[in-house]
C-alpha cells in the first residue's frame, strides 16, 4: 500500500480539506504536478484546473483557480482563492459560469484574460463531471 | 402618584421592548460565532501565505538579487496623497463601535492633513457614510454592500484597486480605520497602513532554509505572492470588524435587556403602590360616605 502523507486544502475563508492522501495531481501553472510521499519540496504557483487527492477513502476533487502549493516535510498544502468540490458542480453552475463568458466583452488584454480564465474553469469543471 | 392604568401602558412598553432587545441579542450571538469562526478560519492562510513570501525572500536573497516590487518603492517625493479607508457597520444598535471608529478616523484625518498630506476618504458601512456625509467631508468611495460576511472575491478588488493606484503614482499610501478583535472582550480602534509596505518576509526562518523546487522561479512568485499579502491585510481588517460589530451588538443588547428588566420590577412595585392607595382611599371614601349618613 502507498504510504500516506497529510494534505490540506486552504483557502481565504476556511479550510476545505485536511487528511492524510497517499497521491495527489496538483494543476501548476505549466502542467499537473504528482505528488507522492517524501518529495523533495515544492512551491509552485498553480493554474485553473482539477486537483485531484487520493485518499484511503476514494479520491476527492477540486476545481481551483490559481493558488500556490508546498510540499514541506511531508505535507501537501494548497493555498487557493478558490476550490470547488466535487460534488458542488452541476451542470447548471457549468451554464451560469458559461453566462459570466457573454458578459465579458471587448478586446483588450485585460478582457481578453479574463475571458480565458472563465473558459479554463468551465473546461476544468467539465472535466470533472465527465 | 401616576395611575395605576398609566404605569401598567408604560410596562407593557418596557416589557415589548425588552423582548426585541433579547432577540436581538440572541441574533448578535448567534451571527458573532459564525463571524468568528470565519475570522479564525482565515488564519491558517495568512500563516501559510505568510510562510511562502518568507520561503521565496529567502531564496531570492540568496540568490543576491535585490528584491524589487512596485509596492515595496516608496512614493514619489512630493506626492502627498493618502487613502483612508474607514470601516464601519451598515446597521446602528451596537453601542460605541461605530463611534469609536468614527472617532479614530477623523482623528486620523486631521492628524494627515496637519502633515500636509491630501486625504482621499473611502468608507464602508452606512454608519460612517452618514458621519462623514453630515460633516461635509467628500467621500472618494462608499461600500454598503460588504456586510457581515465580507467574501474574498468582493474584498480582493478593493485591494486591487488601491495597488493599481499605488503603482500608477496616484496615491502616496493606504491606511485602514477599523475595529481591531483582540479577543472576546477586547475590541480596539486601530489605524493600520496596508501600503507602502514597510518590507517582506521578516519573519523569515532563521533555522537552515528548506531547499525548495521553485515553479516558477522565486522571484517571479514572489512578485505574485506580494499583492496577496496586501490583499489578505485587507480583507482581515473586515473579517475582524464584522466580528466586533457582532460582539459591540451582542454586549449593547445585553446590557439593555438587563435596563428593561431592572425598569420592568420597578414599574412593577409601583404598580403594586398605586394599586393599593388607589384601594385605600376608594376604601376612605366609602367609609365617609357610610358615616355621611348615619
Amino acid at each position: 500500500m502507498a504510504t500516506a502523507f497529510k494534505a490540506s486544502v486552504i483557502t481565504p475563508e476556511s479550510i476545505l480539506f485536511e487528511a492524510d492522501v497517499t497521491g495527489a495531481q496538483v494543476p501548476a501553472f505549466d502542467g499537473l504536478v504528482g505528488i507522492m510521499h517524501q518529495r523533495a519540496p515544492l512551491l509552485a504557483k498553480l493554474g485553473t484546473g482539477v486537483l485531484r487527492l487520493d485518499g484511503a477513502e476514494g479520491t476527492q476533487r477540486y476545481v481551483v483557480a490559481g493558488g500556490y502549493a508546498q510540499m514541506k516535510d511531508d505535507v501537501l498544502t494548497i493555498l487557493t482563492n478558490e476550490a470547488i468540490p466535487e460534488d458542488k458542480i452541476t451542470a447548471a453552475l457549468i451554464t451560469a459560469e458559461e453566462a459570466k463568458l457573454e458578459t465579458v466583452t471587448g478586446t483588450d488584454l485585460p478582457a481578453m484574460e479574463k475571458r480565458a480564465a472563465i473558459q479554463a474553469r468551465v473546461q476544468a469543471m467539465r472535466q470533472v463531471l465527465a | 402618584m401616576a395611575k395605576a392604568r398609566v404605569i401598567i401602558k408604560r410596562r407593557k412598553a418596557v416589557r415589548n421592548i425588552r423582548k426585541i432587545t433579547k432577540v436581538m441579542q440572541m441574533i448578535a450571538t448567534s451571527r458573532y460565532q459564525k463571524a468568528y469562526r470565519r475570522a479564525v478560519g482565515t488564519k491558517p492562510f495568512v500563516k501559510k501565505i505568510g510562510e511562502l513570501v518568507a520561503s521565496a525572500v529567502q531564496a531570492v536573497r540568496g540568490s543576491g538579487k535585490p528584491i524589487d516590487h512596485p509596492l515595496l518603492k516608496e512614493p514619489a517625493p512630493g506626492l502627498q496623497k493618502q487613502v483612508v479607508l474607514v470601516v464601519t457597520s451598515n446597521r446602528g444598535l451596537c453601542g460605541g463601535y461605530n463611534g469609536n471608529v468614527l472617532r479614530l478616523a477623523n482623528h486620523t484625518i486631521k492628524e494627515l492633513e496637519a502633515a500636509g498630506e491630501t486625504v482621499e476618504l473611502h468608507v464602508s458601512g452606512k454608519k460612517g457614510i452618514a458621519f462623514f456625509r453630515f460633516q461635509h467631508r467628500a467621500m472618494a468611495e462608499t461600500h454598503t454592500k460588504i456586510g457581515d460576511t465580507p467574501k474574498f472575491a468582493e474584498i480582493e478588488q478593493v485591494a486591487e484597486k488601491f495597488m493599481k493606484s499605488y503603482t500608477e503614482g496616484k496615491i502616496s499610501g493606504v491606511k485602514i480605520v477599523y475595529m481591531r478583535f483582540i479577543s472576546v472582550g477586547q475590541q480596539r480602534a486601530t489605524v493600520i497602513d496596508v501600503l507602502p509596505l514597510g518590507g517582506v518576509g521578516g519573519e523569515a526562518e532563521a533555522a537552515a532554509p528548506v531547499q525548495y523546487d521553485f515553479m516558477p522561479s522565486a522571484e517571479e512568485l514572489l512578485n505574485e505572492l506580494i499583492p496577496v499579502t496586501v490583499k489578505i491585510t485587507v480583507f482581515q481588517a473586515f473579517i475582524e470588524a464584522a466580528v466586533s460589530e457582532q460582539i459591540a451588538r451582542m454586549v449593547a443588547m445585553k446590557a439593555a435587556t438587563d435596563a428593561a428588566d431592572k425598569m420592568g420590577k420597578k414599574l412593577q412595585q409601583q404598580y403594586n403602590r398605586a394599586r393599593q392607595s388607589q384601594i385605600t382611599s376608594e376604601l376612605a371614601e366609602l367609609m365617609g360616605g357610610v358615616e355621611a349618613m348615619k
